[in-house]
């Protein structure tokens, strides 16, 4: 491979890397205070749409990625209002939230593309210099990368590096010791509940306005879901999550890679390539202990 | 006043299920009926939508008196089929491969009723398969391809390893030979229909790394990331099935055209002179069903002499594609 070559492999793999990181940083935060987020999914599908279309009507992208903070801390709200307040089955009312993201976003789609909305985003979130940067890595990277790269970063810190952070870890441990030392265990995974939306639905809009710039029918093709596997694999590490996202990202964009060159290997063999990599990589890790309480709902006052 | 409210919204609801039983009355002995069968909204802008604007074409062409049923569920296919069986209707069209069963099923009992089922996976004597001719679709691109390609590479992006594919794959291979020899054919497998990233990411892996300047994607609605790919490279695309010029002028130069509607329509011909017969009815240049979309301002004139020279030659079976 030519110079040229192996930096447009490594955009790609950023490229697909970068909305699982978002997602993967929203589900791990969630887990962490005791929530399990099934509903990512739907999050990430709402936030990309919200923000190519914001994008669009307003022709500014990052008008758009406010949209997408908005609107996923709106969808934090609902889940929560589903999960922390009633509180509901976590896994079935994600999954429920699923399901219906899914058909409110076709919906709404559906009306812009009979209105005669050309979804297709400014370009402006490609690259950090625009689309015609050529050979400068760094400039061809989108700014979201950076953007998620940095939060993981800040994410590690926060949860292991300071107080707020243990306070937070706490909650996925034992919320009833929570309670007991003077927390609000609803009122936090309220709130961690809105930060974990929000941050699914920058994924989306990473994958809608830094990666294809338009949107069809369930665009995200449970990308969410493979960040929910990137927690589980990266150990409930922001770190590492980020890390199992990043070879994910590397097994599909060498899947491509390879079929092109054109060994004559059934192309099924390949497009395993992604999962084959996050499996081995998973199965050298050894055993994972997630929080003990995630997924638990909290009934205690 | 809950139960009043109850009632009303039941007498409603049931009165929407006798409406909706109802059938129109039947109509002149000797006028050719058709029916189509689909297991989707008509509305859906895309396959259904085709198949039902290739009953429309039937009944503006031919006269047929024609009736649809949209949406139906797997567990009234059969029921489906037998109704407009039993009502007499000449030709049952079923929009896809997953009514072969019920289709075989129904139409041993009916043998004087035909049927068709688009992209079908069997036939017997009054069932017909009707198709398109992909090696020939690919062939086209191949020719055309081999003909703008300036680097010697050109890309082919199929969905999944389906027959389908596989063939519009070796046809492409053998159109590229025959227009340029030493062009090089890069195929790729997103392994997805509908997942618009994927393809965006194969266009610009191909065009990147493997330095191929046209691509004919035939992959459904990863197409759309492929033209979005190739945009940004600036690198060439041939679209289809239908004509796709005015949607990314300056990147795609072509449409290789497969048109659903004539398909059925030729089959409902065939109805009409009475020669259909168990057989699969595959689409192709000589019937008019596969065609050349418009060229881009990009294609010079000796290119699209030399393309209409080589339909001339499939058509007159010259070139021999079997």
């Amino acid at each position: 491979m030519t110079d040229q070559a192996v930096l447009q492999f490594g955009l790609a793999v950023l490229r697909a890397a970068t909305p699982l990181a978002f997602c993967a940083l929203g589900v791990l935060l969630a887990e962490r205070a005791g929530v399990l987020n099934i509903a990512v999914e739907g999050m990430m599908l709402c936030g990309s749409l919200a923000a190519v279309l914001t994008a669009v009507l307003t022709q500014n992208a990052w008008l758009g990625v406010v949209a997408a903070v908005v609107v996923g801390a709106v969808t934090g709200l609902v889940l929560g209002a589903l999960v922390v307040l009633l509180p509901a089955d976590q896994v079935v009312s994600g999954i429920a939230f699923n399901i219906t993201a899914q058909g409110l976003t076709s919906f709404i789609y559906k009306i812009t593309v009979i209105r005669g909305v050309q979804l297709i985003g400014p370009a402006t979130l490609i690259s950090l210099a625009g689309p015609a940067a050529r050979g400068n890595f760094l400039a061809s990277i989108s700014p979201l990368t950076y953007v998620a790269l940095v939060l993981t970063c800040l994410a590690w810190v926060f949860l292991f590096r300071t107080g707020p952070g243990l306070l937070w870890r706490s909650l996925g441990e034992s919320a009833r010791a929570s309670h007991a030392s003077g927390m609000n265990v609803r009122r936090a995974r309220m709130a961690v509940l809105v930060l974990s939306g929000v941050l699914c639905a920058l994924g989306g809009a990473s994958l809608t306005l830094a990666w294809v710039r338009s949107f069809t029918d369930n665009i995200t093709m449970g990308r969410g879901f493979i960040a929910l596997a990137a927690v589980y694999f990266g150990r409930w590490n922001p770190l590492l999550a980020v890390l199992s996202c990043l070879l994910f990202g590397a097994g599909e964009a060498l899947a491509f890679r390879a079929q092109a060159l054109g060994s004559g290997i059934n192309p099924f063999y390949y497009l395993m390539l992604p999962y084959v990599l996050t499996l081995l990589a998973v199965g050298l890790m050894g055993r994972a202990v997630g929080p003990k309480e995630a997924g638990k709902p909290y009934l205690g006052g | 006043m809950r139960r009043v409210l109850s009632i009303i919204l039941v007498l409603v609801l049931a009165s929407g299920i006798l409406v909706a039983g109802c059938r129109r009355p039947a109509a002149d002995e000797g006028q050719l009926k058709m029916a189509l069968v689909l297991n989707g909204p008509i509305s859906d802008g895309g396959w259904n939508a085709n198949a039902y604007a290739g009953l429309k074409l039937a009944e503006e062409t031919y006269g047929f008196e024609i009736a649809y049923s949209e949406s139906v569920q797997q567990s009234d296919y059969e029921t489906a089929f037998t109704d407009y069986a039993n009502q007499g209707y000449d030709l049952i069209i079923a929009n896809g491969f997953e009514f072969t069963d019920a289709v075989m099923t129904v139409a041993e009992n009916f043998p004087e009723v035909m049927f068709g089922i688009i992209n079908g996976g069997a036939i017997a004597e009054n069932v017909a398969i009707l198709g398109f001719d992909n090696v020939e679709a690919g062939y086209l691109a191949g020719a055309f391809a081999g003909l703008m390609t300036e680097t010697g590479y050109v890309g082919f992006v199929g969905g999944q390893e389906v027959p389908s594919i596989t063939d519009a794959q070796a046809g492409m291979e053998m159109g590229l030979a025959a227009t340029n020899p030493e062009a090089e054919l890069i195929s790729v497998m997103a392994g997805s229909w509908d997942d618009v990233a994927k393809g965006k990411e194969i266009a610009l892996s191909m065009i990147t790394a493997s330095n191929v300047d046209v691509i004919f994607p035939f992959a459904s609605a990863v197409n759309t990331g492929v033209i979005q790919g190739a945009k940004e490279k600036q690198a060439y695309v041939i679209g289809e099935p239908n004509d796709q010029l005015a949607l990314a002028p300056g990147t795609i130069i072509g449409s290789v055209l497969q048109s659903t509607p004539d398909l059925i329509l030729l089959a409902a011909g065939k109805v009409v002179d009475g020669t259909f017969e168990g057989e699969v009815i595959s689409g192709n240049l000589a019937n008019g069903v596969q065609n050349m979309g418009t060229y881009g301002d990009e294609v010079p004139e000796d290119v699209r002499t030399r393309m209409s020279e080589i339909m001339e030659q499939i058509k007159s079976g010259e070139i021999s594609l079997r």
